[in-house]
Formats: structure tokens, C-alpha cells, sequence
């Protein structure tokens, strides 16, 4: 396998920290077998707990008998929602106004709601004794008619999930205009389809795991939990007990991936911490797979109806938009914040389309409910147009590449607010598909298609934007949205000389540590290995937000990088005094205070110790070397991508083979070209098991499938990254995100290359995952009609 | 949810190295072995994804063979030599994968590591030219979600051929 090289496109060699393709400082740990993840914490009288989840996707729970179970070996007790009656269901983080909100229930109280919801807990002495006294618990129910597809949910005579929510919706949000029929009138082209962007499981690695700690003598809770949000997740525990929050310790140590799903606030979270406040002893509850994939919140479930209408030369001039989105039985932290405002503001992607309206259903159905997975709207958003644009383009026998130059945003059109409300910052999108169409040579591939007919060959654009780096927190009070939007970052510099940077985001993989070390020794003017980045415990980081939304180098390294330069600043000051120079005069170089035309020096630990001790420190500077910032933004960053697939179909099988990955992403500033190549693969390969293999779809009688179809090592392409790079105004690094690219761009360009091979058989459309049963029967159809 | 597991009131004593250190234990017959490395011989390093065979995130090398110490019961360990990431340092194809993860960015929450380096030394030490296809096979029954595995490919290969330097050296 040939390496590409990790310094190309417009990535240049440089001389600072930033930008330095360097290995990460977290992997020594990882790789030795020294990872500490919740499961390796054992607390002494650690004591277990295991759910008893509902068999039925709908049913009234008619009785609950624990006798049996009580009276086997290691049982402490039973918990059902009759013994927790202070405990109210889960308030979603998130909740659009106008809103008809229905959290989760910690325990079911009388009906049931989906598969998997939480009845009851058993706590016993060690894991196996809780599972088998959980076997043992008899619940009683009457099953009731459930409702899994949110169009069936919608329909006349659906039953409904909550007596007091008419309709089953949650809530309907609209953008734009409405006036489609107006301004479709007289168009060249005008097509209605349908698409859908199937639900997923998001199948982190690392199950959840909790483990809450209560000290009864000093009234103290320690929770241990894989969470992306650990003082998000403080806050939101301490209201749901109404537990003192200044007494609750929230850590979140190595966490085995999240992509979104830990950072929610689920049933089991509150219970576990209630059991052990209730028993005064730490009660640990391990997710186990089967159960993950009913517990824990799914990703994407939406179909769409679009209307466009089109020029003969592709313009695009009007477009409607018809979402139905899956919430589940229950909100969600973000239940309805993800598929409504994060698919309507972006669903026009990187293109200037003067008229648009755009509609968005929220459904409850008897189904786990759906939040946030790595892209968490914009997926939904960039598949909707991105196959909109193929589509126009293919009915009139023009290229999809020439069609999304005709229909870009252009430069001198930014910063540039759409009319559904998305904003782009920046955004140079006809030199990103360019670069992406020369290195795939899209147009030597093209002949090769022509050339060989029989083989099937497709090549396809999935040409994203996402809008990331969430703030400032006066909007996301606007959209119900009740978490700030600043990050938090504490950087001090120790008396020997070395620093600590702590921020309020949190690594679930990532490898923050990495890349905030680089971002701090630029400003402060020491190495990165000089330099210990600490997240993920409330008790020593500063009030934070945590991570999601591709928001950790955005926000948390902007705050990071202020914070930074004010220490940097204090300590030139302090070093000026301590030289008796002028500040001007005095510069840090490879280590040591100097003063220019003077032989005088101090290192920079002598600076450092001095700060300290404080011996000689003028009074009108702090003691110490500290800094917090709580680094506030403005506006959100649009980072944006040009991914080209190349496919062959087998006629027989049905199979797909990609042939080629090719992911071009303007993520502006790259901290550390070699961890955001990561990021672009790990999303790339979500993405392609999102459009060819995986399929979160409830069974009929509402049960999840036994198996995910996550891709393995055998099923992924070579994939080829470059960067354009086009710094953002948005905040000082010039960074976007990164995290949730891959995912975002690859379903798009994968179906749109397989609908390119198949299109001269008359395939008209394919629905995700892309399994050869679909591809074959498309293809017979096609054939049958023609 | 959830199925019943027979309680076994009969428990059975098991001697084992593991990691260079010798080990004795109790165990009950239905103790999978990652639970006995876990939770009774405080070997943290092989991880549990799925308790299925499915993932291989409780890979370790049981007599130098890849083994998924979730699909094995403690009892069958008797008398074995097991090797995790935790020993991995002890040899030198250990070594050279530990490195060539760190260089090509080849883990990111490192929760399936230990598990690929188990499938990935099992691979190196019977090939010491692995092609990129012998490395997919070797490693296609470990479940990775952050990386998308290119980098996983790319190290296997880099250490594989610090290896053949070393040997030609």
C-alpha cells in the first residue's frame, strides 16, 4: 500500500506546533493495555446493576414481581418506578419552542414504548448475580397495537404513543417561503421523489458504562461515566435528582468512542446514580452489545419528499422539501433539535437556490429514540440536495459536476446567509471540486466508462457543507437549545517551567490532548511534550460544555489558544520586571528571556518559579501564571468538502466494489494534518457502512436486529484525502471542524456513483444501505419497465 | 432481555501464565475467560465489545494463537500461556506494532487496539511479508469504529517491514 503523503493540496510545511502532522501523546497508555475506560474502575463494596427492558414495542405493565428474584443469592434489591416516585422523566436538552415534549421515563411506569425500554433494576453483589436475578424478575404486561414508521405514525387512524399529542408529532418546523408552486411555474424540469436516510446504530466500541459513587458521610457523589459532556451531564443529573451539583463530581476517563451517542442523557444515568445515593454504596451498570443497541439513542431516520424545478443548464430555482423524522418514543436530549434545525438550515447545501421551503415532521413512534450520531443532521441535509443536484443533472443529461458550478455559492457571495436561515462563513467551492475532480481524474474516468460499458462503472460527487463549532449561546437560547456555547479552557504554567491546559471538551478518541499541546506551545513557547492536557473530571476543569458538533478545536482550541497567549503575555511582562528591561525589549527565545543589546537572560522555568513564589512580583501583576477563558464565538464555521467515489456494479451479484475513495475537505487551519486524515477516514468508512451495509430499522414486532452490519477491514476502499484550506473569520485558529466530514460526504457520493452506473439500465433511484438484494432488484425493475 | 445464565454452585481451581506471570484462580465453569482476566487477574487490557465473537476487542494470544477470550470459558485455559497488550512489550514484533500504531495514527479511542495488536503479532510472526490483502484477512475479525482502518493497514505493514530490516541487518 503506497502512503500518501500527509503535507499536500494547500497544506505547507510550517515551523510552529500548529499544522505539524505529529504522533499522539495519548497512544503510549493505549497501546501498552493501560487505557482506563469506566469497566476498569472497581470501587471497593462495588456493587451491580442490571436492567429488565420491555419485550413489546407497546404495552401496559400490568404487574411487576420480584419476589423470586429478591430471595436469590447476591440480591441487594429491586428498583421499580413505584419505588422512585420523586423521579420524573428525563427533560430533553434540547426542545424547539412550540414544542410537545415527552422525555424518557427512568423506569416505566405504566406503558411501555418501545423494545428495550427500562422497567426495572436489580442491584446485586457482582455482575453475573444481577444478570440472573434480572432473568428472574416476572413482568406482567398487556400488549397494545404499535406504530414503528413515522409515515404510518402520521397516518388517519395511527394509534397514538401519548394521549395528550395529537397526530403523534412532536412538532412541525418550517423555513423559507412557501411558494413552490409560484416559483416552479414555467420551469425547464420539474421532478418529485422520494428519499429516505435509514436509521443507524451508532455502535461505539465501548458500550455506556456508569458507575455512581455516593458518600453518604460527606454527602459526595462520584460518577464515573463515558460521556462527551461531563459538565453538561453534572448539570443535567443534579436536576434530574435534585441533588446539590457543587456536591456531584462527574469523570469521564478514556471513553471507548461516542460519535454523539455519549453525549446524551439517558434512564439508566439517573438510575444508577439514584441506586447508589439510595444504598450509599457505588453502584456500576456495564451496557452490554445487544442491550446497546435498544438503550442507547440512534441516529438519522428521515424520508423526504422533494420537489425541484431546474433550468435546461441545471440551475436550480426552486426547491421544496418535505421531512418526516423519526424521533422515537421519547425525545432525546437533542430529539428534535437534530432534525430540525440542523437538516433545514443546511438542506440547501453549498448552493444559492433563490426559492425554498422546507418542512420538517417530528414523529413518535414505538421505536428507541433517535438523537445526535456523528453528523447528526447534516447527513440527512447533504444527501437530500446532493442527490437532488445528481438527479437534475442526470434528467437533463448534464454533467452533476457541471450542474453544482452552476449552482455554487460563489466567493464573492460570502459570508452568505441562505434563504432557509443556514449560514456560510467562508467557502472557495468551485477550487475544492476542481482539486477533487483533477485528482480523481473525473474526467479520464468518464471516458473509461464509455470505453468499457459492460463493467458498470459509476463515479459520484457528494459535495457537503456542515455548519459547525456550535455558539454563541444567546441563539441556541433562540431554538430551546438549553447548553451553552462558549468553552472553557484553563492554562497555567507550573513553577518548573512546564504547562497545564485544561478544557471543558472532551476527548471520546479523538485526541484532543494531541492537538491542544500543539495549540499551547505555540503561544507559550515550549514544546508540546511539556505540556499535560487534562478533561473529562469536573473537579478540576473549569465549567465547560464538552464535545459534539465538530465544536472541540473550533471553541475549546480557541479558548485554549487565548488563554495561552495571556499567560504567554504576563509572563513576558513579569520577565521584564524580574530583568529590569523594557517589555519591548525582552523576547522568549528557545527557552530563555532575552533582552536585545544586553547579555541579561532568565530561562523560562526561573521565570515560571519566580511567578510562584512570589518573592518579586510588582503588585499590580497576579501572582501565578494562570489564565481561564471562556472562549465565547460569534457565529459558527461552515467547513465544506468535495468526495468523489468511484464504483463497479456486479450484474450478477448485485455487488458493489468501491474502487475509489477520494475525500478533498476544507476544514480551514489543520492543527495536525495526520489526526484530521483520521477523523476523515473514520467518518468516510461510517459513512460508507451507512450506504451500503448498515441498517438500524426496527424488526416488525419493533426488536432491533441481533447484528449490526458494521464495516470491517475487508470492506473499505483506499482512501485518499488532501486539504484545500480556507481559514475561517470565525475565530482566531482559522479552524472548522473535521470530526464529522467523512460521514457526511461519503453516502451521498457512494449512491450517487452507484445510480451513475446504473442509470443507463434505467435505475431512477436506490434506497440506502445499498445490499446487492436492493441493486439486483432495481436493476430487474428497470429492465421490466423498459 | 437479557437471557438467564445456570447458576453453578461447583467452582474450579485454573493455573495460567499470563503476560510472563504465572496465575492461579477459581473461577466458576461458566467464567468466560475475559472475565477472569478482568475482573479476578486485574488484566485490563483486552477489552468487552460484544461478549459474541463479533468484535474482537477481548483478542488475546492463548499459546500464540489469536483467541477471542470471550468465546472461551476460563476452565479451557488451564495450563496455557496467554499474552495481551499489556505484555506486548516484552517482544520485539510487540514492539514494532506498538511503535508503527503510534506513527501512522492507527488508533483513536483505543478500546479495539489491544485486540488488533493480538490479530496483528499472530499475523507477523507466521508472515513476515504481509501484503496489504493477507493484512485485511488477518484482521477482519476486529471490529474498528474510529479509524476506518487505513492507518491500521499502513502500520501492520510498517512494522512488518522494520522487521525484515532488522533481520537483513
Amino acid at each position: 500500500m503506497k502512503t500518501d503523503p500527509l503535507i499536500s493540496g494547500e497544506l505547507k510545511e510550517v515551523d510552529t506546533w500548529v499544522g505539524k502532522p505529529i504522533p499522539r501523546q495519548e497512544d503510549d497508555r493505549l497501546l501498552k493495555g493501560k487505557g482506563r475506560y469506566v469497566e476498569d474502575i472497581t470501587l471497593p463494596d462495588q456493587l451491580f446493576a442490571q436492567f429488565v427492558r420491555s419485550p413489546h414495542a407497546h404495552a401496559d405493565v400490568m404487574d411487576i414481581d420480584f419476589s423470586v428474584a429478591k430471595a436469590l443469592p447476591g440480591v441487594i434489591t429491586c428498583i421499580s418506578a413505584k419505588d422512585m416516585p420523586d423521579i420524573g422523566p428525563i427533560t430533553p436538552n434540547w426542545i424547539l419552542p412550540g414544542t410537545l415534549s415527552k422525555g424518557r421515563q427512568v423506569l416505566a411506569a405504566e406503558r411501555v414504548r418501545y423494545v428495550g425500554e427500562p422497567v426495572a433494576m436489580v442491584i446485586a453483589k457482582s455482575e453475573e448475580e444481577a444478570v440472573d436475578a434480572a432473568a428472574a424478575v416476572i413482568v406482567r404486561y398487556k400488549e397494545l397495537p404499535h406504530v414503528l414508521n413515522q409515515d404510518d405514525a402520521l397516518s388517519e387512524n395511527a394509534i397514538l404513543l401519548h394521549d395528550d399529542i395529537p397526530e403523534n408529532r412532536a412538532t412541525t418546523f418550517r423555513r423559507g417561503q412557501e411558494n413552490y408552486d409560484e416559483a416552479s411555474a414555467g420551469a425547464a424540469l420539474k421532478l418529485t421523489f422520494d428519499l429516505r436516510n435509514q436509521r443507524l446504530v451508532p455502535f461505539p466500541l465501548e458500550c455506556r458504562a456508569v458507575n455512581a459513587d455516593f458518600d453518604a458521610a460527606s454527602g459526595r457523589m462520584t460518577v464515573y461515566i463515558g460521556q462527551q459532556l461531563p459538565h453538561m451531564f453534572r448539570r443535567m443529573l443534579s436536576e434530574a435528582l435534585a441533588f446539590p451539583e457543587h456536591k456531584l463530581r462527574v469523570v469521564s476517563p478514556d471513553v471507548g468512542g461516542g460519535f454523539g451517542a455519549k453525549m446524551h442523557f439517558y434512564s439508566e444515568d439517573v438510575a444508577i446514580a439514584y441506586a447508589s445515593r439510595l444504598l450509599g454504596k457505588p453502584v456500576k451498570w456495564l451496557e452490554r452489545r445487544r442491550e446497546n443497541a435498544v438503550a442507547t439513542s440512534h441516529g438519522r431516520d428521515h424520508i423526504t419528499t422533494i420537489d425541484v424545478a431546474a433550468e435546461t443548464d441545471g440551475k436550480i430555482t426552486a426547491l421544496r422539501v418535505r421531512s418526516r423524522a423519526n424521533v422515537g418514543a421519547y425525545l432525546s436530549s437533542m430529539g428534535v433539535g437534530i432534525p430540525t434545525i440542523n437538516v433545514a438550515l443546511f438542506v440547501l447545501g453549498v448552493y444559492d437556490i433563490p426559492n425554498a421551503d422546507v418542512a420538517v415532521d417530528c414523529v413518535y413512534t414505538n421505536t428507541p429514540p433517535v438523537d445526535a450520531y456523528r453528523g447528526a443532521g447534516r447527513p440527512e441535509a447533504a444527501y437530500i440536495i446532493e442527490r437532488t443536484i445528481d438527479r437534475v443533472a442526470r434528467e437533463l443529461g448534464l454533467d452533476p459536476a457541471q450542474v453544482r458550478q452552476r449552482n455554487f455559492v460563489t466567493e464573492d457571495q460570502m459570508p452568505h446567509r441562505n434563504i432557509v436561515g443556514g449560514m456560510l462563513d467562508v467557502g472557495r467551492y468551485e477550487a475544492t471540486l476542481s482539486r477533487a475532480m483533477d485528482l480523481s481524474d473525473y474526467k479520464g474516468f468518464s471516458a473509461q466508462k464509455t470505453e468499457e460499458k459492460d463493467a458498470l462503472l459509476g463515479i459520484g460527487i457528494g459535495n457537503y457543507t456542515e455548519t459547525c463549532g456550535v455558539g454563541p449561546s444567546e441563539m441556541q437560547a433562540m431554538i430551546g437549545f438549553d447548553r451553552g456555547g462558549y468553552e472553557s479552557a484553563l492554562v497555567r504554567v507550573q513553577s518548573g517551567g512546564q504547562a497545564v491546559v485544561m478544557s471543558g471538551s472532551h476527548s471520546h478518541g479523538q485526541g484532543h490532548v494531541t492537538v491542544y499541546a500543539q495549540i499551547a506551545a505555540d503561544a507559550l513557547g515550549i514544546d508540546p511534550d511539556q505540556i499535560e492536557v487534562i478533561q473529562g473530571d469536573t473537579n478540576q476543569v473549569p465549567q465547560g460544555i464538552g464535545t459534539f458538533n465538530s465544536r472541540s478545536i473550533v471553541v475549546g482550541g480557541s479558548a485554549v489558544r487565548v488563554a495561552s497567549e495571556r499567560v504567554a503575555k504576563r509572563m513576558k511582562k513579569l520577565a521584564a520586571h524580574l530583568l529590569q528591561a523594557e517589555e519591548e525589549d525582552v523576547s522568549l527565545q528557545e527557552g530563555v528571556f532575552v533582552v536585545s543589546n544586553s547579555n541579561q537572560s532568565l530561562s523560562f522555568a526561573e521565570v515560571s518559579r519566580a511567578a510562584w513564589t512570589g518573592h518579586n512580583v510588582p503588585r499590580d501583576q497576579s501572582i501565578g501564571l494562570e489564565e481561564t477563558e471562556f472562549y465565547h464565538p460569534r457565529a459558527m464555521s461552515a467547513p465544506y468538502g468535495a468526495h468523489i467515489a468511484k464504483v463497479s456494479v456486479d450484474r450478477e451479484t448485485g455487488e458493489i466494489s468501491l474502487l475509489e475513495y477520494l475525500a478533498v475537505d476544507d476544514c480551514g487551519t489543520v492543527i495536525n494534518p495526520l489526526l484530521a486524515r483520521g477523523q476523515v477516514h473514520g467518518g468516510v468508512v461510517q459513512g460508507i457502512g451507512q450506504a451500503l451495509f448498515e441498517d438500524g430499522t426496527p424488526l416488525e414486532d419493533g426488536s432491533m436486529p441481533a447484528e449490526q452490519a458494521i464495516p470491517r477491514i475487508d470492506a473499505v476502499p483506499y482512501m485518499k484525502t488532501e486539504h484545500t484550506v480556507t481559514p475561517s473569520w470565525t475565530n482566531p485558529l482559522g479552524a472548522k471542524g473535521i470530526g464529522e466530514s467523512g460521514a457526511i460526504g461519503a453516502p451521498p457520493a457512494i449512491v450517487n456513483a452507484t445510480l451513475d452506473a446504473l442509470w443507463p439500465l434505467g435505475v431512477r433511484d436506490l434506497e440506502m444501505p445499498l445490499t446487492p438484494e436492493r441493486v439486483l432488484a432495481a436493476i430487474d425493475n428497470a429492465e421490466k419497465t423498459r | 432481555m437479557g437471557g438467564s445464565i445456570t447458576s453453578a454452585e461447583d467452582t474450579v481451581e485454573i493455573s495460567l501464565t499470563v503476560d510472563s506471570r504465572p496465575q492461579t484462580v477459581t473461577v466458576s465453569p461458566r467464567t468466560l475467560l475475559i472475565r477472569a482476566l478482568r475482573n479476578q487477574m486485574n488484566v485490563t487490557a483486552p477489552h468487552i465489545g460484544c461478549e459474541s465473537g463479533r468484535c474482537g476487542a477481548c483478542s488475546v494470544l492463548v499459546n500464540g494463537q489469536t483467541v477471542k477470550s470471550c468465546m472461551m470459558l476460563a476452565v479451557q485455559a488451564e495450563g496455557t500461556e496467554i499474552v495481551t497488550a499489556q505484555g506486548m512489550e516484552e517482544d520485539t514484533i510487540g514492539q514494532r506494532l506498538q511503535s508503527a500504531f503510534k506513527k501512522f495514527h492507527a488508533l483513536q479511542c483505543g478500546f479495539c487496539t489491544p485486540g488488533m495488536l493480538a490479530s496483528a503479532r499472530e499475523l507477523l510472526r507466521h508472515n513476515d511479508h504481509p501484503t496489504e490483502d493477507d493484512v485485511r484477512q488477518a484482521l477482519r475479525g476486529n471490529l474498528c469504529r474510529c479509524t476506518g482502518y487505513q492507518h491500521i493497514i499502513e502500520a501492520v505493514l510498517d512494522a512488518a517491514s522494520v522487521g525484515r530490516k532488522s533481520h537483513e541487518n
